[in-house]
C-alpha cells in the first residue's frame, strides 16, 4: 500500500508556522518525514499542519504525527492539525489519539549497571528463600512418608524408576565407559613418565568410586531426568492439572514430587554401581591394549585401592545428589507461570540448578568425608 | 426456587500479590441452583471461581461453605469440604499420563476405601454417564476436545459432589457440543439436585442454563448485578450489564 513521497510547503503565520503536507505519509517515508518536520519545531512557536492534500496515510503516518505532537509538547511549542483530507480523517478517527501523546513509559529505559546488580541480587535472594522453603517442605514430606509408607504412590515411584533408572542406563554406561577410557589414557601419560603404569587401576578406581562416578552420573541425571521432571510438572502447571490436583484435595508435593525423589534416590546409586563397573571395563580394555597391566593385576589393584568406606561414600553422595536434583527440578517445574516459554525457561533453570547444587553438595561432602583441618 | 444458601461470599476482595482484581463481593449461591458468574474478558471470573473452591486465598473477606469458613479452615477441614465439590477446568486438566478410567478413579482412591473392583465399576459408571463407554483406556491426548470436557466432568462427578464448579465449559467447543454440555448441566441439576456454579461469557449458554447471574464489572472492579439472565438483558439501568447482555460493541 505504500506509495510515493510527501512534499512540505511552509508558510509563516502570526502564531507560528503552517506546514502543508502533500502526498503520502506511510511506512516508506515516516522516519524521514518525522526528522524533517521536527526541524521546524521552535520553542514557543505553534506548529500547524495542513493534511488536506494527504492522499494516503497508514499507521506509521499516524504514529509520526503523535510523536511530533509529543516533541512539540516537550519543547513547549503548540501543535495543531488545521485541515484533514478524507483519508486522513478516516485513519485518525479510528481511535482517540489524545492518550497516546503522553510521554512513553519508562520501561524503555535500560536499567543501569548497579540497578542490574541490585535486581539480580534480589532475584537470587528470592530464589534462595524459595529453595530453603522447598527443601523444608520436602524434608517434612519425606519424614511423614517414613512413618506412613503406605501413603506413598508406589506405582508412580516404579514408573519414574523405570524412566529415571532403567531408561538412563545405556547413556550412563556409555559415558562412564568413555570416562574409564579417558582416565586410563591420562593415567598412562602421567604415571608412565615415572614408570608407574601399574597404578593406573588404582587411579581409575579411586576417582570413579569417590568423585567422578557420582558426579558424572549426577550431571547426566540433571540433564536427562531433571529436565524431564521440570518440563512435566511445568506443563501440568500450564494446563491447570496442578490446580485440579489441589481442587481434589491432593498435595502436589506429595503426589508428584515425593515419588520422583524416591525413584531418583533409588535409581542413582544403582546407576552409579553399573556405571562404575562399565567404566572399569573401559579402563581394563585400554590397559590391556596400551600398557603391560594384566587383567589379574588390574582386578587385584582395584580390589586393594577401593575400600568399603570409599564405595559407601560414593553411594551416599549419589543418593543425596539424586534427591536434590529431583527436588530442585520439581521446584522449577512448580515455578512455571504462563505458557510454553515459561516451561522452557524453568526446564533450563532446572538443569543449571541441578548441576550447581550437585557440585556444591559434592564440595560439602568432600570436606565432610576428608576434613582438611 | 430453593432458598437455602450453600455458598456465601462476604465482603470478598480478591487479587494477585498487591493487585486487587475484584472487591466488595457479597452474594450467596443457593442450594440446588445453577449460578453463573459472567463479565468481560479479564474481569476476574475464573479467579473468583478458584477462590470459591479454596484454590486461592482471598485478600480480604470470607467464603462460607455449608456454614463453615473455607478461608480459615484447617487443611483437614478444607479437604472434607473439597470432598463435596467437583471442578471442571477450562481445558479439562485431565492427567495426561493416566487413562480416562484412572483419571476418574483418582479422587475415589483418595477419599474412599473402595476395593479395586468397586473403584473400577464406579469409575466406569461415571464415564458411561457422559457417553464415554469404550474410551476407558484412552489417554486424554487420544480423544477430542468435547470428549475431554465430558471426561473432566466424569472426574468432577466422581465423588457425587454437592456443588460442581465449571470454568468456561463451552470454551473451544463447537455449537452442538456446547449445547450438549448445556443439556448435561441441566440434567445433572434436575435429576441429582447438584448445585452448579459456572463461569462463562457465552450468552447462549447463560440463557440456556442460568437461574441467576452475577455480573462482574471490569471497570468498577466489583459485582454490579445479580439477577436472572432475562432480567439483566431487559434492565437498561446498568449500562455495562445491558451492553454485555445485548452484545453491544465497545
Amino acid at each position: 500500500m505504500s506509495s510515493g513521497s510527501c512534499a512540505i510547503t511552509r508558510e509563516k503565520t502570526p502564531e507560528g508556522l503552517l506546514l502543508r503536507l502533500q502526498g503520502t505519509m506511510d511506512l516508506g517515508n515516516a522516519e524521514a518525514l518525522l526528522a524533517e518536520l521536527t526541524a521546524f519545531i521552535k520553542s514557543g512557536e505553534k506548529l500547524s499542519l495542513d493534511l488536506g492534500e494527504i492522499t494516503y496515510i497508514d499507521g506509521q503516518g499516524v504514529a509520526l504525527l503523535i510523536e511530533l505532537k509529543a516533541r512539540c509538547a516537550a519543547r513547549k511549542s503548540g501543535f495543531e492539525i488545521v485541515r484533514q483530507s478524507e483519508v486522513a480523517k478516516k485513519m485518525m478517527g479510528l481511535i482517540n489519539l489524545e492518550p497516546l501523546v503522553e510521554p512513553l513509559p519508562s520501561y524503555r529505559r535500560q536499567p543501569g549497571f548497579f540497578e542490574q546488580i541490585g535486581s539480580a541480587t534480589l532475584d537470587i535472594v528470592k530464589d534462595l528463600k524459595e529453595i530453603v522453603r522447598f527443601v523444608g517442605d520436602c524434608s517434612i514430606m519425606i519424614w511423614e512418608a517414613i512413618f506412613a509408607p503406605s501413603k506413598i504412590r508406589w506405582r508412580a515411584v516404579f514408573t519414574t524408576l523405570e524412566s529415571t533408572g532403567v531408561e538412563a542406563l545405556p547413556i550412563v554406561c556409555l559415558i562412564q565407559f568413555m570416562i574409564g577410557v579417558i582416565l586410563t589414557v591420562l593415567g598412562k601419560s602421567v604415571l608412565g613418565m615415572y614408570g608407574a603404569t601399574a597404578f593406573i587401576p588404582d587411579l581409575v578406581a579411586i576417582a570413579l568410586a569417590q568423585e567422578l562416578g557420582p558426579l558424572i552420573t549426577a550431571i547426566v541425571m540433571a540433564g536427562r531426568s531433571g529436565a524431564a521432571y521440570a518440563a512435566e510438572i511445568g506443563t501440568m502447571q500450564v494446563s491447570e492439572e496442578i490446580d485440579a490436583l489441589r481442587s481434589m484435595g491432593f498435595e502436589p508435593g506429595h503426589f508428584l514430587v515425593l515419588p520422583k525423589m524416591i525413584a531418583a534416590g533409588i535409581a542413582m546409586p544403582c546407576l552409579l554401581i553399573f556405571g562404575n563397573i562399565v567404566a572399569l571395563i573401559g579402563s581394563v580394555i585400554m590397559c590391556l591394549l596400551t600398557t603391560d597391566v594384566t587383567l589379574p593385576a588390574f582386578v587385584r589393584e582395584v580390589y586393594k585401592a577401593v575400600s568399603f568406606h570409599m564405595f559407601t561414600e560414593g553411594l551416599v553422595k549419589a543418593f543425596f545428589f539424586a534427591v536434590l536434583i529431583a527436588g530442585i527440578s520439581c521446584m522449577r517445574g512448580m515455578q512455571v507461570r504462563g505458557g510454553a516459554e515459561s516451561v522452557g525457561r524453568c526446564t533450563t533453570s532446572a538443569v543449571v540448578s541441578g548441576i550447581f547444587i550437585t557440585i556444591m553438595t559434592d564440595a560439602l561432602f568432600t570436606i565432610l568425608f576428608h576434613p582438611p583441618f | 426456587m430453593p432458598e437455602e444458601s450453600i455458598i456465601e461470599v462476604r465482603d470478598l476482595t480478591i487479587g494477585y500479590g498487591d493487585r486487587v482484581v475484584m472487591e466488595d463481593l457479597n452474594f450467596s449461591v443457593k442450594k440446588g441452583e445453577i449460578f453463573v458468574i459472567c463479565g468481560g474478558s479479564g474481569c476476574g471470573k475464573s479467579t473468583l471461581l478458584k477462590h470459591l473452591f479454596g484454590l486461592y486465598s482471598p485478600m480480604k473477606g470470607d467464603i462460607i461453605f455449608k456454614g463453615k469458613s473455607l478461608v480459615s479452615a484447617s487443611e483437614e477441614e478444607k479437604n472434607l469440604m473439597l470432598r463435596d465439590m467437583g471442578v471442571m477446568f477450562q481445558g479439562g486438566a485431565l492427567f495426561g499420563s493416566d487413562t480416562l478410567l484412572e483419571n476418574v478413579m483418582l479422587p475415589m482412591q483418595e477419599y474412599t476405601d473402595f476395593s479395586p473392583e468397586l473403584l473400577e465399576r464406579s469409575a466406569r459408571f461415571k464415564l458411561a454417564l457422559f457417553n464415554l463407554t469404550g474410551f476407558e483406556h484412552f489417554l486424554p491426548s487420544e480423544i477430542s476436545g468435547g470428549m475431554k470436557k465430558r471426561a473432566a466432568l466424569s472426574r468432577a462427578m466422581a465423588l457425587d459432589p454437592e456443588v460442581l464448579f465449571f470454568d468456561e465449559p463451552s470454551a473451544g467447543l463447537d455449537p452442538r457440543s456446547s449445547s450438549t454440555l448445556d443439556a448435561t448441566i441441566l440434567e445433572l441439576n434436575r435429576s441429582l439436585g447438584t448445585t452448579i456454579v459456572i463461569v462463562t461469557h457465552e450468552l447462549e449458554s447463560i440463557f440456556a442454563v442460568a437461574q441467576r447471574v452475577l455480573f462482574l464489572d471490569v471497570d468498577k472492579k466489583t459485582m454490579t448485578a445479580l439477577a436472572p439472565p432475562e432480567e439483566l438483558k431487559a434492565d437498561r439501568s446498568n449500562e455495562n450489564v445491558w451492553n454485555f447482555f445485548n452484545r453491544q460493541p465497545f
